[in-house]
């Protein structure tokens, strides 16, 4: 027990530790109910969260498997008081006023709002970031997560840091809510009005890509509509806009076409909210959505009777996510050999689950935010409306290498005289002083201590040092022969042999660490 | 196929970690492709990097998003063209002239030069029947080469499959992507091909780190055996894969050093390091000198995004021409100057045309055919057909009057001498768009 005084401490600089977890000693934990085992625990935690620190497994280990679900699911009960970005939202230039200015002065201003948002866009990564490292809720961050890379939106095309948070706390404000309100919400949702234009999706001139994308990514998949569907649904989404003034939805009348249309054979005088309506009683909905969440958190496509009982449960339950990613989380399925240790972890979740599984504060952020986009994970920024495809994709010759140098330096440090001279200049060109303050650059991410860890679960020799962190990082078991290879490499360093705890021994296991966050089987959650 | 005629990863895998160590003495990347693609080369067991010289190149620049064809080929005598845009249409006036009636963007000055020195051949609305507006359907029907939709492989992923013999996959230097994710093009059954926006892509920087641990980490990241006794391959799990993809990673960067003729990493740095102008040409530049350094590549991949216009297309549309005039005519200048010219063919597609009636937003929707350029020596430079007849448009779009896969075609027989009935699964007409053979 002498180890947990220690971990106290630690987590005294955030809320890295599910507050009301008990205090359980590692390995002493006994599961309440048959047929649930730790390595279960830990594959939850993985998956429903980002991972987690030995005893949040035993934590949940305890409480056994459906305690457990309810417990990350159910997780308004955790209190959370999260700070808000440094994000403000800048009123709109008034025309008149730039119309009496000079072209240069009006070019200076335009030039203005573009570096304020792009700062602004750069903290609201940061503060993204922290908080999926240090949310109580994990559950809460990796649906926000899901729901990002489903209802997408990117800063290039909105421009507007505001509105990118305002949506991606309507997204966490409906994470595990209900499915219809979110897509109602979604639908004059700022950014997305943006985003897919159909703020400019005007009765004289419809314009279609918001209509197209939520038949096609956000509702029913393709083949299950007709392109005249897509022609019709644009029509009924017509006015639907926003006003650059106040920041929020406007529905312009006058752009409204009121005519009859026909959306997958319901005629009428439809509006957006009849066409999502529509949308929900076809039966393609519930599949198409269970089908990507199980995608997303099992890592593969969900066997048939799987995903047939899934969308089944979340028709029956008029479209509430709960229900469904309780049934997901309880499924045999769920812990097969084809899910358990088989899905390719996504870069956040490389990034947050080290953080997480180490207990590392982040510090050098702005690595991590540039970290996340040479791995191809750009928050507030997916690739395309389709968002990252996941799964094998994320693995190339381009981002493998990525992915060990980005992770590896979470535990070797930054150097801090390593600093992104486009960063800086973006922040220089910044005249709000305030702003540019806020920004000021994250320092150099300090250099990982393993010996709190070592001492506090009095690891004695190599072979412990590696069972532990091979438990604690990858959390299931791997061949011996390259279990082997680790042992091997830590003799080799350690300092005269013999003693682990002592502070001499500290480089060979962070060395140690660097090789497992660098293994295949790293990459594997 | 004897085993010893390929040198392969397979070999490397048996050789094992002897090879990797012995770095700088020991050829590392034993190439497959050259002696898969040309049988009387196979016989040759070539233990060093076998020179690529003379190969034929392709070049495949996509421009993503969906280039507005009207505004990029103009046809600056056309009424309907001009009552469609009255916002967006190039004024006769400004379109910079091919023929009586063609034109193109102002901006694309680059391209007129290439189009006056008989380096660009337009191929006018290709396209497919039925076409997707979907980007990424659409997008995937042109890499597959498949407007049915059944194959989830790319038309050149297919044509390195067919090429390799035995039970070997080609050297994935076969292909290189210059973008982050490989792009669907080049995925093949068997095939995978290098992709990399930037050179510290390709390698593992742990920092200060004990040699003990780089040799940890090069067998923890080494593939096991992948061929069954039997020769055949073995299906890969996903952590084979992740071996495999580190393997290729770290061989491809050396092989990519070793090809610019020193080791290093300050070489590969100043091999890949972009100069000015702008992201395309940088691209472009980063191929050419590989091309100079001679690597066994047969394919390079580049890609241009930002066409999909929807608002406020002019300038953006401007600048990507601009971008797109400007690096094509620098490309070729400096094929030419390094002597490479004469084998290299450049190809651009793009998933779609806009449509021919500009929207309320000064911008255009998704459409359909659209012009495919065509750039280098080989080709027969000029305009290879007529304008689509804009009186007869399909939906309020551009109609497709060359199915995009006869295109294919002639390049795949035409210039990498491959079977283009067996890669495309079908026979399809071969334009005359070539100057070769």
């Amino acid at each position: 027990m002498s180890g947990l005084g220690r971990f106290v401490s630690l987590a005294v600089f955030s809320v890295l530790a599910l507050p009301s977890f008990p205090q359980v000693a590692s390995g002493q934990a006994r599961a309440p109910v048959g047929g649930w085992t730790r390595p279960q625990a830990a594959h939850l935690l993985r998956r429903a969260g980002f991972g987690g620190a030995p005893r949040q497994v035993d934590y949940l280990f305890t409480m056994g498997r459906k305690a457990a679900v309810d417990y990350l699911v159910d997780y308004e009960s955790i209190p959370d008081a999260p700070r808000r970005p440094a994000v403000e939202r800048f009123e709109p230039a008034d025309r008149e006023e730039m119309r009496a200015l000079s072209e240069d002065e009006r070019q200076r201003i335009r030039q203005q709002r573009v570096a304020r948002e792009q700062v602004q866009t750069h903290l609201l990564r940061r503060w993204w970031i922290e908080r999926m490292v240090a949310s109580p809720r994990p559950l809460e961050e990796k649906m926000t997560l899901f729901w990002h890379g489903h209802f997408t939106s990117g800063v290039r095309e909105v421009r507007v840091a505001w509105y990118l948070w305002q949506q991606n706390e309507l997204l966490r404000r409906h994470a595990v809510g209900n499915f219809r309100t979110l897509l109602m919400e979604i639908s004059r949702d700022p950014a997305m009005l943006i985003y897919l234009n159909n703020a400019q999706n005007l009765k004289s001139q419809p314009n279609e890509n918001y209509a197209r994308e939520l038949l096609e990514l956000f509702t029913m998949g393709v083949g299950n509509y007709g392109e005249r569907d897509v022609k019709e649904a644009a029509r009924a989404f017509t006015g639907w806009s926003l006003d650059r003034d106040t920041g929020e939805f406007l529905f312009r009348r006058g752009q409204h076409d009121y005519g009859i249309k026909t959306v997958l054979g319901v005629r009428g005088n439809l509006n957006g909210g009849d066409v999502i309506d529509i949308i929900l009683a076809r039966p393609e909905t519930a599949d198409y959505i269970v089908r990507k969440l199980w995608r997303f958190f099992a890592g593969d496509e969900a066997p048939p009777g799987v995903a047939r009982s899934l969308a089944a449960t979340f028709r029956k339950n008029n479209y509430e996510i709960k229900p469904v990613l309780k049934a997901m989380f309880n499924h045999p399925a769920f812990y097969s050999p084809k899910v358990v240790g088989a899905a390719i972890k996504s870069p956040v979740e490389l990034v947050v689950g080290t953080l997480r599984a180490l207990e590392i504060r982040p510090v050098d952020l702005d690595g991590i935010v540039g970290g996340l986009r040479l791995m191809g994970q750009d928050l507030f920024q997916p690739p395309n409306v389709k968002g990252w495809d996941g799964g094998l994709n994320w693995i190339t010759t381009a981002t493998l290498y990525n992915r060990y140098n980005v992770t590896g330096r979470l535990v070797s440090g930054t150097d801090p005289r390593r600093r992104s001279a486009v960063r800086m200049m973006r922040r220089l060109a910044v005249d709000d002083a305030e702003l540019r303050e806020a920004a000021e650059p994250t320092g150099p991410q300090p250099e990982f201590d393993p010996m709190p860890i070592v001492r506090g679960h009095d690891l004695t020799t190599p072979e412990a040092v590696v069972e532990h962190f091979l438990d604690r990082l990858i959390g299931r078991p791997i061949s011996p022969q390259r279990q082997a290879v680790l042992v091997e490499a830590l003799q080799r360093q350690l300092p005269g042999g013999a003693d682990v705890q002592s502070d001499g021994s500290a480089d060979a296991i962070r060395e140690l660490i660097l090789l497992i966050v660098a293994m295949p089987e790293y990459q594997l959650s | 196929m004897s085993d010893a005629t390929f040198s392969t990863r397979r070999e490397f895998v048996r050789g094992g970690l002897s090879l990797l160590s012995a770095a700088g003495t020991v050829p590392l990347f034993l190439h497959r492709t050259a002696a898969a693609l040309e049988p009387a080369r196979a016989g040759v067991r070539a233990r060093g990097r076998a020179k690529a010289s003379g190969e034929r190149v392709l070049v495949v620049l996509q421009l993503a998003g969906g280039n507005d064809g009207l505004n990029t080929i103009i046809p600056y005598r056309n009424d309907i063209y001009y009552r469609a845009r009255p916002q967006l249409a190039i004024a006769r006036k400004d379109a910079l002239r091919l023929t009586d009636d063609i034109g193109l963007h102002p901006q694309a000055g680059g391209l007129k030069e290439l189009f006056d020195d008989g380096l660009l051949c337009v191929v006018q609305g290709a396209g497919y029947p039925n076409p997707d507006r979907s980007h990424f359907k659409s997008t995937d029907i042109w890499e597959t080469g498949d407007p049915s939709q059944r194959t989830h492989r790319g038309w050149l992923g297919r044509y390195f499959d067919c090429a390799c013999k035995g039970n070997d996959p080609p050297d994935p230097k076969s292909a290189i992507a210059l973008v982050g994710e490989p792009p669907l093009a080049l995925q093949g059954d068997r095939f995978s091909p290098v992709a990399f926006s930037t050179p510290d892509q390709l390698a593992w920087r742990p920092g200060d780190v004990s040699s003990a641990a780089r040799h940890a980490f090069e067998r923890l990241n080494h593939p096991d055996e992948d061929h069954n006794p039997d020769g055949t391959l073995k299906p890969l799990s996903r952590l084979e894969y992740l071996q495999r993809t580190a393997l290729d990673a770290r061989l491809s960067a050396r092989d990519i050093q070793d090809a610019a003729g020193g080791g290093g990493r300050s070489r590969i740095d100043t091999l890949l390091r972009p100069r000015g102008g702008g992201q395309l040409a940088s691209q472009l530049q980063m191929v050419a000198r590989m091309i100079a350094a001679d690597l066994p590549t047969r394919v390079y991949y580049v890609s241009l995004g930002g066409f999909d216009t929807h608002a406020g297309q002019a300038g953006r549309h401007g600048q990507l021409m601009k971008q797109l005039g400007d690096g094509l005519r620098q490309f070729m200048a400096e094929l030419k100057a390094s002597g490479q010219r004469e084998r290299v063919l450049l190809m651009t597609f793009s998933e779609f045309g806009r449509r021919v009636m500009e929207n309320a937003s000064q911008g255009t929707d998704h459409g359909a055919a659209a012009p495919l350029l065509l750039v280098g020596e080989p080709v027969r430079g000029g305009l290879a057909n007529a304008h689509p007849d804009l009186r007869r448009l399909d939906a309020g779009d551009v109609p497709w009057q060359v199915d995009f896969r006869s295109i294919y075609a002639t390049v795949l027989t035409r210039w990498l001498r491959a079977d283009a009935r067996r890669v495309l699964g079908g026979n399809f007409p071969m334009p005359d768009l070539l100057r070769v053979k």
